[in-house]
């Protein structure tokens, strides 16, 4: 079943690196799923979000893919145990919510609450084999030490219940990749100018989309990171980090796709460029945390998200032309 | 010929330790560090390496003489921390800006890519503030940038980029004598 055991990329956050192991053991395609880079922010009641996604990522799978999430949720870890193994059982591999605080082979382990998403490979009567992808590490858990991870986020309120997630892929589809591939950069950059292409009815008042979303960041951050100075800062430092990602991974689509325009590589070039920026000013903010030098990174990191405006405005100006197929 | 450039004065971090010191890591925000112990083997006639308080560079623009003259390839001992990273290097001779060439370093704990960096050294575990962790093995890296036409400078600008750490440079002479 497995192609790789460990699916490591830096460029995922442990759930979609979780999710697209899961998928890569059953499709050839998933380099596909990966292509949302948008700006979209609110701030309700005084709790400000920014994402660079439009869409979750099981609505995708299932519009485009016809992969469908399946969620069991139980209050019962026995029965939670059963419906793991019948799962494993039939084929299919399992995406586990749990927290870095509780597993022994994360650095955070008893320090940090951080919710982390694992793959269950395998279980049997007494034990499962996790694959954690963000950590690089394969390891068998015994069934009581899961009940125990899985019950510590249930009393923290994380969780409704002992709950396993899969997909199933046996109906999937694979949309034409040409009009797939134009439809997605036309949704991104329909966001990125400000408008909606789904038309969302009543969106809140605060809601923003594209560069304007990007200043009320640029906003939220100069205020959490170096003017109110706050005890985390990691709103700021996972939507930068986020937002990196979705560039990365979005120009990896569109270099796989070259060959459907002349500009797409050069589009694919540009957000990489885009997507190390946004890596290193992530990673400013987060020095600037650690070591509180904030005057002077704070000129530093004003100057990156500067360059990264411009260059976000520079890659929305490209008009994609159609490559003409060769006799 | 190898000339091994003189980064003392702009060293801002520590990266390796052995056990004992371990707490003074910073590579990354854990606090990661390479093991002394076991620091690859290497010629000291082509790179050198500093094992003090600091020994790496993160870049943030800094400026490095070199003594001007015809130059075929620089070769970088580094890393990344907390991502892979790329950075464009300025090679200039006086204000003319002559080269720009952009390096890539990947992390710590990346695999080695099929182009670019190679390994330089990788250490059987890894340093964090409070132990060693031994499923994980990091990686330094090396980069060579190679001219087709020799150049001359004077100086290296580097870019801002304080996720990228470099320990040791090397530049290897042309044949081209400066005017």
């Amino acid at each position: 079943m497995s192609k790789e055991l460990i699916n490591f990329n830096k460029n995922f956050n442990c759930y979609f690196l979780t999710v697209r192991a899961i998928l890569s053991r059953k499709a050839e395609i998933t380099d596909l799923f990966w292509n949302q880079a948008a700006m979209i922010s609110t701030s309700e009641e005084d709790v400000f979000s920014f994402t660079p996604y439009h869409k979750s990522l099981p609505e995708q799978l299932y519009e485009y893919f016809n992969i469908e999430e399946k969620i069991i949720s139980t209050q019962d870890f026995e029965e939670f145990y059963r419906e793991v193994k019948e799962t494993t059982a039939l084929g299919y591999t399992i995406l586990l919510i749990s927290d870095c605080y509780d597993l022994p082979h994360t650095l955070y382990y008893q320090q940090r609450f951080n919710h982390h998403a694992v793959e269950i490979f395998s279980a049997d009567e007494d034990e499962v084999h996790i694959v954690d992808h963000y950590y690089n590490y394969s390891g068998s858990v015994p069934k009581e030490s899961l009940r125990q991870i899985l019950l510590s986020r249930i009393d923290r309120g994380e969780a409704p219940g002992f709950e396993l997630i899969y997909y199933k892929t046996e109906e999937m589809s694979v949309p034409e990749v040409s009009g797939f591939v134009h439809t997605m950069i036309d949704i991104n950059q329909t966001f990125m100018r400000g408008g909606d292409p789904y038309q969302k009815p009543n969106p809140h008042p605060s809601r923003k989309l594209g560069i304007e979303a990007f200043d009320e960041f640029v906003h939220h951050l100069e205020h959490e990171v170096f003017i109110n100075r706050e005890d985390n800062v990691d709103i700021s430092y996972h939507c930068l980090k986020e937002l990196a990602n979705s560039r990365s991974n979005y120009s990896h689509f569109l270099l796989m796709n070259r060959s459907l325009s002349p500009e797409m590589e050069f589009m694919g070039e540009g957000y990489l460029v885009l997507s190390n920026l946004l890596q290193v000013t992530a990673n400013m903010v987060l020095k600037c945390f650690i070591t509180k030098r904030y005057d002077q990174f704070h000129p530093r990191v004003m100057k990156k998200l500067n360059e990264i405006r411009s260059k976000e405005l520079e890659l929305l100006n490209i008009r994609l032309t159609e490559t003409i197929p060769s006799c | 010929m190898y000339i091994q450039l003189d980064i003392k004065e702009q060293l801002n971090s520590r990266g390796i330790t052995t056990f004992a010191e371990r707490e003074k890591g910073y590579l990354a925000f854990g606090g990661y560090s390479f093991p002394k112990e076991h620091f690859p083997k290497y010629d000291t006639d082509v790179f050198s390496f500093h094992f003090d308080e600091n020994d790496n560079m993160e870049l943030e623009e800094q400026r490095l003489s070199v003594p001007v003259m015809s130059y075929k390839k620089a070769i970088l001992i580094g890393c990344s921390n907390n991502g892979d990273f790329f950075e464009d290097i300025s090679f200039y001779n006086g204000e003319e800006l002559v080269d720009t060439k952009r390096v890539v370093f990947p992390d710590i704990l990346s695999n080695e890519p099929e182009e670019g960096p190679k390994v330089f050294g990788r250490f059987p575990y890894i340093h964090t503030k409070t132990t060693k962790v031994d499923y994980l093995q990091p990686s330094l890296w090396i980069n060579t940038i190679e001219w087709t036409e020799e150049m001359v400078f004077d100086h290296i600008q580097f870019g801002d980029n304080p996720s990228i750490h470099l320990f040791a440079i090397t530049l290897i002479p042309g044949s081209v004598e400066n005017e």
